[in-house]
């Protein structure tokens, strides 16, 4: 059976770039699920079995950061591993990142084989 | 920072995210012509910044078709299989890239700054022209098509 993936991002244009990425990946993913912003994110959180996220920090309605704070409040979402996409470059933001529990930081635009190693390494 | 230096960064950085995010290069246009508007209609983003003690903007203005391509090339597929919105999805997404890069590149990566979700909106032949001509932009090449880019530090 194949890792359930979450990719949280407000630009389908990302959302699409990670599913690419992730299925031409020699890594087994079952199913993809999707979201716009963290409280979307939340919800199929909620409703399915997700084995890895990606989020982006900046999101409308709710963010990445308040979306991963949540997670780390329920027992069950906290073991999730959480991979941050993002723009993001200021060293403050990634380390406090890595503070609240996230496994991995990823820049953006992410080269696909280092996205392939990052997440290979998570997952097994 | 001096004019010349503010467009030097904005060509390196949109050159380095263009190349690196859509495979598309990037030079600079000394001689846009305002009156040539065969480029339109055109797009604009624009995302703003904001740390403890700075705030600004990062503007960026495209030809619809440009945006199109880049969709394309990100995605790696077809114009005629591209999503809704994909265009205008792929320019915000760049800008916010290019912000990230910008900022890091500007002020080092010890300030944290908050962005804004990137906004579109179209632009007319009118505009583009008024755009060339009132000279606050940038004007550089993408794959032999126009790109107005504007970066302003307002404190």
């Amino acid at each position: 059976m194949g890792y359930n993936v979450l990719i949280v991002d407000n630009s389908m244009i990302i959302r699409k770039m990670v599913a690419k990425t992730l299925s031409i990946s020699d890594l087994d993913i079952g199913e993809y699920y999707f979201a716009e912003n963290g409280r979307q994110g939340l919800e199929q959180l909620d409703a399915n079995w997700i084995d890895i996220v990606f989020a982006d920090i900046n999101m409308p309605e709710m963010n990445g950061i308040e979306m991963i704070e949540q997670m780390q409040k329920q027992e069950m979402l906290s073991t999730i591993p959480v991979v941050v996409i993002s723009t993001e470059r200021s060293r403050q933001r990634i380390e406090s990142l890595k503070a609240m529990g996230v496994r991995a930081y990823l820049q953006k635009p992410f080269v696909p084989e280092e996205f392939a190693r990052v997440v290979k390494e998570l997952l097994h | 920072m001096k004019t010349q230096d503010n467009n030097a960064l904005l060509l390196e950085v949109f050159s380095a995210v263009f190349e690196e995010f859509a495979f598309m290069f990037v030079e600079a246009e000394p001689d846009l012509d305002p009156g040539d508007t065969r480029y339109c209609p055109c797009l604009q983003a624009e995302i703003s910044f904001e740390s403890r003690d700075k705030k600004g903007f990062l503007e960026a203005v495209a030809p619809a078709d440009v945006c199109a391509e880049l969709a394309e090339n990100i995605l790696g597929t077809e114009q005629d299989e591209l999503p809704e919105q994909a265009e205008e999805q792929a320019l915000t997404e760049l800008l916010n890239v290019s912000c990230g890069y910008l900022l890091a590149e500007r002020f080092g990566t010890e300030e944290v700054f908050d962005l804004s979700i990137p906004q579109t909106r179209p632009v007319d032949e009118q505009e583009w022209s008024a755009l060339v001509e009132e000279d606050s932009h940038v004007c550089l090449l993408v794959d032999e098509s126009p790109l107005l880019a504007r970066f302003v530090l307002q404190q």
